[in-house]
């Protein structure tokens, strides 16, 4: 059986120029005595412009604006605008929170003032009475 | 997060040819084609924060990539489309020269190629994409996608002689 020629498996990375310059140089001055490899070349050749006649068809006008839709559904508000009225809440409801203990302690306190103030007149009173 | 919808809406823009062609001529159907190009950019919008700016085009063709691999592996297990097609192409024997015909012919041939024979091709041929690239989308060697192309041209070749013996000789 005759041995094929190592260089035939170079042959399409060479007609699609993925090998280096000096592979190419190589395999240049090699077609010109390998008819193996001569042979191969222009099968693939042949496969590749047949390939090559099969035209691509570009996508249709509203598909651009549907996909942009879909990713609006996914994430209908941007995050960074979400934060904000997330954060300033937080921080609204901390400065309510602590002004409204603080007005409700200075209630408590003055009215256990009032009352201690009103026992200690009574007191007094019911002293000076006495 | 505006800057990263203007972004997507470049890419989108960029990339949505690409990757409706690249599904049509995989799946041969618009409509699927449509519906797994606004998964794919989906997908890619939902991890966008996490791809490399100059890892875009990969993210989306290895994502188009795997879809369509799981589309037409699904499709395989109840269509014998490739035949009906054979059928309707086999007729006008006259307009072998006809390029319409051979654009038929090739894509029937495609058709009969394993999934992922039919994809590498579809990424060399109408993608314009390197071996480096498709390396990258695949997630595999720059030498074993010479390799794969090796086979599948391989294939592609045997079954247009053996079904379309007039298709490589004009």
């Amino acid at each position: 059986m005759k041995k094929r020629c190592k260089w035939t498996k170079k042959i399409n990375a060479y007609l699609d120029k993925e090998i280096d310059s000096k592979q190419i140089d190589f395999i240049d001055k090699h077609l010109k005595q390998c008819s193996e490899c001569k042979i191969k070349l222009i099968e693939l050749q042949e496969l590749n412009s047949a390939l090559e006649d099969v035209h691509i068809q570009p996508a249709p006008s509203y598909l651009e604006q549907r996909i942009l839709a879909n990713a609006r559904e996914v994430n209908p508000t941007p995050r960074g605008l979400i934060k904000i009225p997330v954060a300033a809440s937080v921080v609204a409801a901390l400065v309510l929170g602590f002004i409204f203990s603080t007005q409700t302690f200075s209630d408590y306190t003055s009215q256990e003032n009032f009352t201690l103030g009103t026992n200690t007149i009574y007191s007094y009173l019911e002293g000076t009475e006495k | 997060m505006a800057k990263n919808i203007m972004i997507f809406e470049k890419v989108v823009r960029i990339y949505k040819d690409n990757i409706y062609g690249f599904l049509l001529k995989t799946l041969r159907n618009p409509e699927d084609a449509e519906d797994l190009t606004q998964e794919v950019f989906l997908a890619f919008y939902k991890h966008m924060k996490n791809v490399k700016k100059d890892s875009y085009k990969a993210y989306l063709f290895q994502t188009a990539y795997h879809k369509a691999l799981n589309h037409i592996k699904k499709q395989k297990q109840n269509k014998t489309y490739t035949q009906a097609d054979l059928l309707n192409i086999s007729q006008p024997e006259e307009d072998k020269n006809n390029l319409a015909v051979k654009e038929k012919t090739i894509k029937t041939a495609l058709a009969k190629l394993p999934p992922k024979y039919q994809l590498i091709l579809e990424l060399q041929f109408y993608q314009n994409l390197s071996y480096k690239e498709i390396a990258k989308i695949l997630n595999t060697s720059v030498s074993a996608v010479d390799s794969r192309l090796v086979r599948a041209k391989k294939k592609l070749k045997k079954i247009i002689s053996q079904d379309f013996p007039t298709l490589m000789s004009n």
